[in-house]
């Protein structure tokens, strides 16, 4: 026996002696869950436990580890769960290496039996097993004849539909397992959703186990213990290696204090399938070095644990670079964490077109690009963005942006002057640098005519109640909450009770004619309720994750408009600032940056929090959160990748490239050409950014994915290539056309200037930098062609640098 | 021409006269009129789409004639019959489109108002003659009965050994009755049961190991028994028994879902058959081959019926379509528009001209056969109706999701509620051998009712034990009843004990008494003559004592005048006189006083004779005493004596009685036992021989 001992104790040396491990000392050993209550002889707890090295990286060593129960008496231990034995409080130590870690066990009604429930036990078998997703019967008219409510947003409808609408068919109460559920559940016979779990699985031992009891609803469903909250564990981990492992547990805790080890139960997800698989028991596999947001979804709730994977026994060295701001070092932070050098500073000529594009919408001009070159200051990149700040171009670009947030169009229901008037009030707020807060205070709980009062068009814009509350949750929190209309949202903890209850917000904005037949007035008509749609209730209003407030003699509006841009809301500011990061960054920290929710993590928590704060500090004022950025290292890192970084999307280690978008790109053309565009309601010259109304586009805008403003997604903007834009560069009339209509060749050749210059001239013009030698041998070559006229070969090349994608993108 | 038109205008006159004649007896005018309360009603509500210009959908309500004429969907108004009027219908909310449009329904009031109208036979305006329009004639009669020759078609002697056993008793999917037997059928687990609806004991087991029978249908003449079922998503089929025989005499169709509706036609040479397959197919049993598949269904067929006379097929499906087929070519022959929700039966009158069906909205409706109109609807069972069966005689039973079954006049009026079940009536058939009706539910319990007055006459089990569990029951119950037969034998012995015990003491008591009796006579006796022997004495002794007391008195005075006599004598000197006078006074003193000590003497002898005399008197008496508290205290014990005789008495008639009926029970469990293990030999028998046939 002692030998033996020792035999497994010196295996267990020999085992934490390998090399992986054998580098780097262990520093910490977790358990989790950190404590275990089980209560009813069903109950049980299964645990993991978790080794943390001193580089940062963890194995799990739940099947390593010594565990050892102070009263063996009251738990029965068995593959790493501890079912209950007898009542009493014990302690459990568990211990690897040398380290150990104690967690207290509680035990409480060891012998007594929890009866069966139909909606604590039997519906999350069908959302496991997939029984009620939107392919299969939780599709809106069900599959193949039977209908499950998606994702069991409605128990009672399913209780009903599974026993009473055809009975005897699905439900066998004198033979329960030749039920057609659990037949075509373990595959006896044919199922179009195939074998859903088998015959002797847990899952089905709980259906057969309810129909034995009589397939009996929840006498009291309001009283069935409501999930509150949702653990998994791991909170993180990071792994070394492809194919190293890792378990999770996931535990729900509920509404009468209980809770419940529901590992077998959650329905697993991750968001990086090549780097972290996992497996519907709960087992993470490592893969391809990246990071991954691990989910387990249980009932409504559904919550994430964070995964690093690194490549095996990989060696690193953070350089240290230097920052510039909090942006940076928040950065740095992650890229450590992910062992990731970030990429070089970028040139500064690639710095000028990039800032001015970003900041501005227009390509530097040649002078500009000239004197910037020509500064030697160290704080020059700092004094060119503000510069930019305080030019008109950057508040017509945001204006732009905002209006595309809050659909401006004209249409039908909406007069171009009341459109008109809407984007000039919008400009006026964005020129006079009001206070976002303020601003979306303002044209939440505005009132009046759409004329006199031009904020009111928000409620003209779109009038249904329920889309209404849709867009200022997707607009001022980012989140989508459309899918909560109809069902309790899947990857989300929203549910139809939250999205009812925030729409009641909007369910008293009274609408009539003003006196001119294209005027809304909009005011508060005081009466007006949104009913839930399964058991027609009247919902109270409800902030999205917050409180149900005092609404008495008061605007519900105004209400919402105040909570939405207070320190209650976790999500306005950061939401915005995420919006701004996302312009410059060509990425959000959540993207896309409308669809925060919890299966959506930002890549970077801590830099998207200090964001938003910096943007309260800030009073909400837009220029220094956009200098912030503009400032910081992280924007202006090159576009060239490293080894480490090669992989990198969601970090920030390198600078993204992108597709400019339509209406800068036109704007851009229109400016190397120097010619002139005519929009509609513009005076000739204007840009295209400063387009009011979204109705109007052009073919250019349209193929290069202008939004059309319809909705308020950021998907509306589209910077996709496709072959309609490339042949519309190419063959189209908008190129081809302005280099000739321009005159700009003719014109430079005319002051004189030698063909090589004109090149020059031009290409920094599109390019922001000076030709390459090799470009000027090109252009050298064409000229000597027999017969060549230089402005026509000049011309040529100003079409061949438009068609470019060093023109195209902003890098 | 001219004639005829003189023929015209006496005509007109004629029944102008009539009318006039008819003037008094005219019903007074109807309170609700187009003109007066209706039309204002459609103004306010309707016309913004039905006027004379839009005429949406055909249809104008603005005024009567056009109103009258009714728009795209045909008549608007039935005058008469708000629930057969398609208007009525809109407006109530009883079928789709609801209207007004995006609105809510019209309030009661004005829908009573309505509803009147129609009812009255939407007159135009109070002086508009209504024409009542009659409404649907609704009875039955000279329906051919169908009846077959011979006795009643009942099944021989069925094994009883269920195919499975199972401690709860499935939802009950399947019923039916037999026509002109007292026999029902109830669908089970792989087996149909067969109980005899007069006795309601289990009459035969027809083995069903294809699964589960959705649909049970006995042939018209009631001789063959369908059923369709199998085992979902995987086997699908209808089997035919001959009910006379109990042999399965054919199996139809090779569905790969189990079937859910199923009928055997009237003339017996078409099955047809549906289910999730949306399709009907109608197959030949003479030679099994399919004849036609219907494929109009859009949703899983839910119910079947061949009308009667063989001539039509009636289908319904589970979003609410209902087709007639002519049933040997499977031509469309109606479409029968109104059901919005599942259909869930169907069944003929017996007579072919009606056909009632129910639906999920708990509608049932009645439908006529020459254009396929609803002739009569109503809410039967709130939340859903599950089955619908005509009875022979016209009337209808239903059930539903408010746990009742219900019995409907011909006309649709109900006349029994009957007691509600725990849960969703799934299945109702009447059972016109007998008239009674039995219903199933989702838990599993059959009832059973009389049709005449509702009462309860019992249950029918969907999950009867298995044969040995009966021998098992009745072996149980006969130890029972020996046990209890002992125990009673026991109980008679004690109390025999007893009652012999209070028997014998009754009897010594009762001697004691009579001695005691004697004893008392005899003292009496002994002291009566002692007592008057004293009494005489004692008057001897007391008149002795008067006399000597009367005598002493004389002598005092004797000797006081003796006395003075002498005295006298001596003063006289010696008076001769008087000394003779004093001697003579001295004789007679000593005379009389030897008279007292005489009678002294004789009181004092009478006084020693008495002094004995009483003693034994008073001892004659004593005795006496003592018999008579020695009786009076027995005759105090003597009542309970009685009365614990009497309870013992009582406790062995009783203790007789317990033996006797135990012995009546083991009697009958040992019957019962010996019944059912030659139910077993006989259903074994019956499995042998169905094993012999199968190899």
């Amino acid at each position: 026996m002692n030998g033996m001992i020792r035999f497994a104790s010196l295996f267990g040396a020999a085992l934490l002696a390998t090399p992986a491990f054998a580098d780097s000392p262990l520093v910490e050993l977790r358990v989790y869950p950190t404590d275990v209550q089980l209560n009813t002889s069903r109950d049980r707890q299964s645990y993991v436990v978790q080794a943390v090295y001193e580089d940062g990286i963890t194995r799990d060593v739940t099947d390593e580890a010594q565990v050892a129960i102070a009263n063996a008496a009251l738990v029965r231990h068995e593959n790493h769960t501890l079912y209950p034995a007898a009542d009493g409080s014990t302690e459990m130590s568990v211990t690897f290496g040398d380290k150990s870690v104690k967690a207290p066990v509680t035990v409480a009604a060891a012998v007594t039996d929890r009866p069966i429930s139909f909606r604590l036990d039997v519906m999350p078998v069908f959302m496991k097993s997939s029984c009620n997703n939107g392919a299969c019967h939780g599709a809106a008219r069900g599959k193949d004849g039977f209908r499950l409510s998606l994702f069991g947003f409605d128990p009672q409808g399913d209780y009903h539909r599974l026993t009473r609408e055809i009975s005897g068919r699905r439900i066998n109460l004198a033979v329960p397992e030749s039920s057609l559920m659990i037949e075509k559940s373990v595959g006896a016979v044919p199922h179009t959703g195939g074998k859903r779990f088998e015959t002797d699985s847990e899952y089905n031992q709980t259906l057969v186990r309810w129909i034995v009891s009589g397939a009996l609803n929840d006498a009291d469903p309001a009283a069935v213990p409501a999930v509150v909250s949702l653990e998994l564990y791991p909170k993180d981990a990071v792994l070394d290696g492809e194919g190293a492992k890792q378990r999770l547990t996931v535990r729900a805790k509920y509404s009468d204090g209980t809770d419940r080890d529901v590992t077998n139960l959650a329905y697993f997800m991750t968001n990086n399938e090549t780097s972290a698989a996992i497996s519907q028991e709960g087992e993470v596999t490592a893969g391809t070095r990246g990071e991954a947001f691990v989910m387990a979804r249980f009932g409504t709730h559904t919550v994430g644990s964070h995964f690093i994977v690194l490549p095996k026994g990989l060696q690193f060295t953070w350089p240290n670079p230097p920052t510039n701001n909090y942006i940076d070092e928040l950065v740095n932070a992650k890229l450590r964490k992910l062992r990731m050098t970030p990429s070089e500073v970028c040139t500064d000529e690639e710095f000028i077109r990039r800032s001015f594009l970003d900041v501005i919408g227009k390509l530097p001009t040649v002078e500009e690009h000239q004197t910037f070159m020509a500064d030697s200051s160290p704080d020059k990149r700092a004094k060119l963005i503000d510069d930019l700040l305080s030019r008109k171009e950057f508040t017509e670009l945001w204006v732009m942006k905002w209006a595309e947030l809050l659909a401006m169009r004209s249409s039908n229901e909406v007069s171009y002057k009341s459109m008109l008037l809407y984007y000039n009030w919008l400009q006026e707020q964005i020129a006079s640098n009001v206070p976002m807060d303020d601003m979306v205070r303002e044209l939440l709980g505005s009132k009046g005519g759409t004329f006199t009062s031009p904020a009111t068009n928000y409620y003209q814009v779109e009038r249904d109640t329920l889309k209404t509350a849709e867009n200022v949750a997707q607009v001022f929190m980012g989140m989508r909450i459309q899918c909560t209309q109809c069902h309790n949202h899947p990857f989300d903890r929203w549910t139809m009770d939250d999205y009812y209850g925030f729409s009641a917000f909007f369910s008293q904005i009274g609408r009539k004619r003003g006196e001119d037949p294209r005027e809304l007035i909009i005011f508060n008509s005081g009466g007006g309720e949104v009913n839930h749609p399964v058991d027609g209730r009247v919902m109270a209003p409800k902030f999205l994750g917050g409180a149900t407030p005092d609404l008495a003699g008061r605007d519900r509006r105004e209400v919402v408009a105040e909570w939405l841009v207070s320190n209650e809301n976790p999500y306005f500011a950061t939401n915005l600032a995420n919006i701004v990061w996302a312009h410059f960054l060509g990425q959000g920290i959540i993207e896309q940056v409308d669809d925060v929710r919890v299966s959506n993590p930002a890549s970077n928590p801590e830099l998207l929090e200090a964001l938003g704060k910096k943007f309260v500090e800030y009073d909400y004022d837009f220029k220094r959160i956009v200098k912030d950025i503009c400032t910081s290292l992280a924007y202006q890192r090159s576009t060239k990748a490293n080894e480490s970084n090669a992989a990198d999307t969601r970090n920030f280690a390198k600078a993204d490239l992108r597709r400019i978008r339509a209406e800068v790109l036109l704007d851009c053309i229109t400016q190397v050409t120097d010619t002139q565009d005519d929009f509609l309601g513009l005076p000739k010259g204007a840009r295209a950014v400063q387009i009011a109304d979204g109705n109007t586009s052009s073919y250019f805008l349209t193929t290069f994915g202008r939004a059309t403003r319809t909705t308020v997604c950021s998907c509306e903007v589209k910077v996709e290539p496709n072959l309609s834009q490339a042949l519309h560069l190419l063959n189209g009339d908008t190129v081809n056309a302005k280099v000739k209509q321009g005159g700009l060749v003719p014109r430079l050749l005319k002051e004189g200037k030698a063909p090589r210059d004109v090149f020059a001239d031009l290409t920094i013009r599109s390019f922001c930098r000076v030709p390459t030698e090799q470009e000027y041998a090109a252009l050298d070559a064409a000229l000597a062609v027999e017969g060549a006229k230089p402005e026509q070969v000049l011309e040529d090349f100003l079409w061949a640098l438009l068609n470019s994608r060093e023109f195209l993108f902003n890098h | 021409m001219r004639p005829f038109s003189i023929l015209m205008s006496l005509s007109v006159a004629l029944l102008s006269s009539a009318a006039v004649a008819e003037e008094p007896a005219a019903p007074t005018p109807p309170k609700v009129t187009y003109d007066d309360h209706v039309k204002a009603i459609f103004r306010a509500k309707c016309a913004n789409c039905h006027n004379t210009d839009k005429k949406v959908a055909g249809l104008d309500l603005t005024n009567y004639t056009s109103m009258m004429q009714g728009g795209g969907s045909g008549a608007a108004i039935e005058g008469g019959d708000a629930s057969a009027s398609y208007l009525w219908m809109v407006v109530s909310h009883e079928t789709e489109p609801y209207m007004p449009p995006n609105s809510p329904k019209l309030d009661d009031a004005t829908l009573a108002v309505i509803k009147e109208w129609i009812d009255l036979g939407a007159p135009e305006n109070s002086g508009s003659k209504v024409a009542k329009k009659k409404s649907a004639d609704l009875s039955l009669s000279g329906v051919p009965t169908g009846k077959p020759e011979g006795p009643p078609p009942m099944p021989p002697r069925l094994p009883l050994e269920p195919a499975r056993y199972t401690p709860r008793a499935d939802a009950i999917t399947a019923l039916a009755s037999s026509p002109w037997a007292p026999l029902v059928a109830v669908g089970g687990y792989n087996q149909v049961l067969l109980y005899n609806a007069q006795s309601l004991e289990l009459a035969g087991v027809l083995p069903f190991p294809e699964g589960v029978p959705q649909v049970l249908r006995f042939s018209r003449n009631g001789k063959l028994l369908l059923a369709g079922g199998g085992r979902g998503a995987y086997q699908g089929l209808c089997v035919v028994w001959d009910v006379t025989t109990g042999e399965r005499i054919a199996e139809v169709g090779d569905e790969t879902d189990a079937v859910l509706a199923a009928d055997i036609s009237p003339d017996q040479k078409l099955v047809a058959l549906g289910g999730s397959n949306k399709k009907v197919k109608v197959y030949s049993t003479e030679t099994g081959e399919m004849l036609y598949e219907l494929k109009k269904h859009t949703e899983w067929v839910y119910a079947l019926e061949f009308s009667p006379d063989n001539v039509l097929l009636a289908s319904a499906d589970r979003n609410g379509g209902l087709y007639v087929w002519e049933a040997l070519s499977g031509n469309e022959f109606l479409v029968l528009d109104g059901h919005k929700t599942a259909v869930n039966a169907v069944s003929w009158r017996p007579d072919s001209n009606l056909l009632a069906s129910c639906d999920d909205e708990g509608q049932i409706r009645l439908w006529e056969m020459e254009n396929g109109k609803t002739v009569k609807n109503w809410g039967a069972h709130g939340g859903g109706a599950k089955a619908v069966e005509f009875a022979r005689d016209g009337r209808l039973v239903s059930c539903g999701v408010d746990r009742t079954a219900k019995l409907w006049a011909a006309d649709g009026n109900q006349q029994h509620a009957f007691s509600a079940f725990n849960d969703v009536s799934l299945d109702v058939t009447y059972v016109a051998e007998g008239d009674r009706v039995v219903s199933g539910d989702w838990t599993g319990e059959i009832r059973v009712w009389n049709a005449a007055d509702g009462a309860q006459v019992g249950t029918l089990a969907a999950n009867p034990p298995t044969i040995q569990m009966r021998i098992d029951q009745a072996a149980v119950a006969a130890a029972a009843a020996k046990q209890q037969h002992d125990a009673a034998a026991g109980v008679f012995a004690a109390a025999d004990g007893a009652m012999k015990g209070a028997e014998a003491t009754l009897a010594k008591m009762k001697a004691d008494v009579a001695a005691a009796e004697a004893a008392k006579a005899a003292a009496e006796e002994r002291a009566k003559p002692l007592a008057e022997q004293v009494a005489m004495l004692q008057g001897e002794q007391a008149k002795a004592l008067e006399t000597a007391k009367r005598l002493e008195t004389a002598v005092a005075s004797l000797a006081s005048a003796t006395e003075q006599v002498k005295a006298a004598a001596k003063l006289d000197g010696d008076s001769a006189d008087l000394a003779i006078a004093a001697s003579g006074l001295e004789t007679a003193l000593a005379a009389r006083s030897a008279q007292v000590t005489a009678q002294k003497t004789a009181a004092e002898s009478a006084s020693q004779q008495l002094a004995p005399m009483t003693k034994e008197l008073e001892a004659a008496q004593a005795a006496s005493a003592v018999a008579a508290q020695s009786i009076a205290s027995l005759s105090q014990q003597l009542p309970a004596l009685e009365q614990s005789l009497k309870a013992s008495q009582e406790q062995l008639a009783a203790a007789q009685k317990t033996m006797s009926d135990a012995q009546a029970g083991l009697a009958a469990s040992e019957a019962s036992v010996k019944r059912w293990q030659d139910e077993l030999a006989f259903a074994h028998k019956a499995d042998n021989a169905q094993a012999a046939v199968s190899q």
